[in-house]
């Protein structure tokens, strides 16, 4: 028997929710958490977007859900605070100019510490359900080919026990992968490239595909007679989207994940529109 | 009022991914040669049908000729940008000898680094926008930036990496030993940063930074090239987005981080807006094809208001010029759609 959307997560830990930018990724993510925590799941929705994060700006709060930003730079400090025990000492040496640039620029070390601290949420809660928005898909890769990369670097040290708690986490049976993209020809292609390129690194646990922005279903029947004027631009309009869409799924089939098509709304506010895909997604 | 075309000479095109800027450049671009300009367009990842329109196979990075259909003169050329090679290019040009070239393209450090920064076109783009700005070869320049909805990501990108290379953050690790004539604080730091790094990756690190030397000034250099050209006012910053509230917010911030650099945004392109008919039944239909009619209609009049108030409070936010472009209802694949298309960006302004 098929197993529900909502069923194959509850019992995940972490969830990855990848894509290009502007596929809707903050708002699928922000709808699962909806629906999870609705069925009386902790859940935690963990945006990395560096520097001036557009999800920034998202109404989380008006949700009701528990949003956790995360930066390089203040990730880096919770871990050496951890090390050093004293945060004032911390403060002494890190808090100056040149190790707040070292800190940014050190090919991987950000998206590591990143990486650690969603471990370190996934270690003291248990039970909750973490899910990351993780940034456009060229930072998305480096946040996980950095920590398995580096892996190679850091054979001793406190570090390459995190790196190795890291890399567990990404291949673990309760983390799932999952891409959200547009029934259009680029996001789509870069779905596929990106989920290949992932797979070279490891065997992740692939999740879902989600096609969001379909179109609906109608009522009454697309019209067989010969038409013209309005009537036949409306005929295209709708043909040319549903045309797509099919493409797209085809593509994806490729991919062998589950797929869930997500409609396209009507809703003038983001808000309403991540309570309906909410809703949507409780019956998949 | 008409975009003032003549005055500009390089054109950023840029916005989130999926909003049809790779199009809209190569539109952009179609119109521009055929108004006599010689042009240049430069892409990242390109949907194949794109290339197709354009005339050939697939995009490479060498320079491609495109022919424009009923403009025999138009001299337009297109060229993707390759930012898998990138860094070992430039580390090419700035190496002060064939050793120390050989040197940092072998470090491990180098080699990780490469990886995980070799999908990101920032760095790429705006490189070879800086090589052919120079040159005189080319009337208008066409860039289809990476997909970013983040500003600073593109403009940063050359500071990121002099920033890595930075005298004072090279001074710590350049000539091993050498810490101790910094003063205390410096040193705890190096202490807590072996108990946290590891000494492994510190020594690798300093290798790869001694080997890097002199190289600094190089790319210290080119960010501040990158940030001149932003601000030229001969350089068209155009923004493509779509009008939904994700977008409107993320766009207020994005134009507010360039602002704050001293970038201006040019125009606004809010793209795929859907059409809406006022009355959708023509002819005699039966019940059920009326009913769908009406019901498709409905959805896509919403979908249209929707729109119209986003794009409303985008107008009355950003304060730009801005084009409304509708969604068009033939797939973009031939090239008469895109020149079609290029017209309709130039000269159609709300």
């Amino acid at each position: 028997m098929k197993q529900s959307y909502l069923q194959s997560i509850l019992d995940k830990q972490v969830l990855f929710f990848s894509g290009k930018g502007g596929v809707g990724k903050s708002a699928l993510t922000s709808a699962t958490a909806l629906l999870c925590q609705r069925y009386g799941k902790k859940v935690f929705l963990v945006s990395w977007n560096p520097f001036d994060a557009p999800s920034r700006s998202l109404p989380y709060k008006a949700l009701g859900i528990e949003q956790l930003i995360l930066d390089g730079p203040s990730c880096f400090k919770e871990y050496a605070v951890g090390i050093l025990k004293f945060e004032k000492l911390y403060d002494l040496v890190f808090q100056n100019k040149i190790f707040q640039t070292f800190i940014s620029v050190s090919p991987g070390l950000t998206e590591t510490v990143i990486a650690g601290k969603v471990w370190d949420l996934k270690d003291k809660n248990p039970d909750a359900l973490i899910l990351v928005d993780l940034p456009s898909s060229g930072h998305a890769f480096t946040f996980f080919s950095s920590p398995l990369g580096l892996r190679k670097l850091f054979r001793l040290g406190l570090v390459h026990r995190e790196l190795e708690r890291i890399c567990e986490m990404f291949l673990s049976p309760k983390t799932l992968l999952n891409f959200v993209t547009l029934p259009e020809d680029l996001p789509v292609t870069e779905t596929l490239e990106f989920k290949k390129k992932l797979a070279s690194l490891g065997s992740f646990n692939f999740g879902f595909t989600f096609l969001n922005q379909c179109l609906p279903h109608f009522p009454g029947k697309a019209p067989e007679e010969s038409l013209s004027g309005p009537s036949l631009t409306l005929l295209k309009q709708y043909q040319a989207l549903k045309a797509q869409e099919k493409e797209a799924e085809e593509i994806l089939k490729t991919t062998g994940m589950s797929q869930i098509k997500i409609t396209r709304l009507t809703c003038p506010e983001w808000i309403t529109t991540v309570e309906a895909i909410s809703e949507e997604l409780d019956k998949q | 009022m008409t975009w003032d075309l003549d005055q500009k000479r390089i054109f950023l095109v840029g916005g989130p991914g999926g909003v049809g800027k790779t199009t809209l450049a190569a539109a952009l671009a179609l119109e521009l040669s055929s108004r006599g300009y010689k042009t240049l367009v430069l892409t990242v990842d390109p949907a194949k049908r794109l290339a197709q329109a354009l005339g050939f196979k697939d995009f490479a990075t060498s320079l491609q000729k495109v022919s424009v259909p009923g403009y025999p003169e138009a001299q337009l050329t297109a060229s993707m940008l390759d930012s898998e090679h990138y860094f070992d290019k430039v580390i090419e040009r700035f190496a002060k000898s064939p050793e120390q070239k050989k040197k940092i393209l072998e470090n491990r450090l180098y080699r990780t680094m490469v990886e995980s920064l070799g999908g990101s076109h920032e760095y790429a783009a705006m490189e070879r926008l800086l090589e052919f700005s120079t040159s005189s070869e080319y009337d208008k320049i066409i860039v289809d930036t990476p997909p970013t909805q983040n500003a600073l990501d593109l403009l940063n990108a050359p500071k990121r990496l002099a920033d890595f290379m930075d005298t004072s953050v090279l001074k710590w690790f350049q000539k091993k030993g050498g810490f101790q004539l910094f003063q205390r604080g410096t040193q705890i730091a190096m202490k807590a940063l072996h108990t946290i790094l590891g000494s492994e990756f510190l020594d690798n690190l300093s290798v790869f930074l001694n080997d890097l030397e002199g190289m600094q000034a190089g790319f210290r250099s080119r960010h501040l090239a990158v940030i001149e050209l932003f601000k030229n006012p001969s350089t068209s910053f155009v923004l493509v987005t779509q009008a939904s509230e994700a977008r409107f917010l993320e766009s207020v911030e994005f134009q507010k981080a360039l602002n704050k650099e001293g970038v201006r945004l040019d125009r606004l392109v809010l793209n795929r807006l859907e059409v809406s008919e006022d009355s959708p039944i023509s002819g005699e239909l039966c019940e059920e094809s009326r009913l769908w009619l009406r019901s498709v209609n409905q959805y896509f009049r919403e979908l249209h208001l929707v729109q119209a108030k986003w794009a409303e409070a985008f107008q009355s936010a950003l304060k730009i010029s801005t084009v409304k472009i509708y969604r068009k209802l033939s797939p973009l694949n031939d090239i008469k759609t895109l020149q079609e298309l290029g017209k309709e960006l130039t000269v159609n302004e709300v």
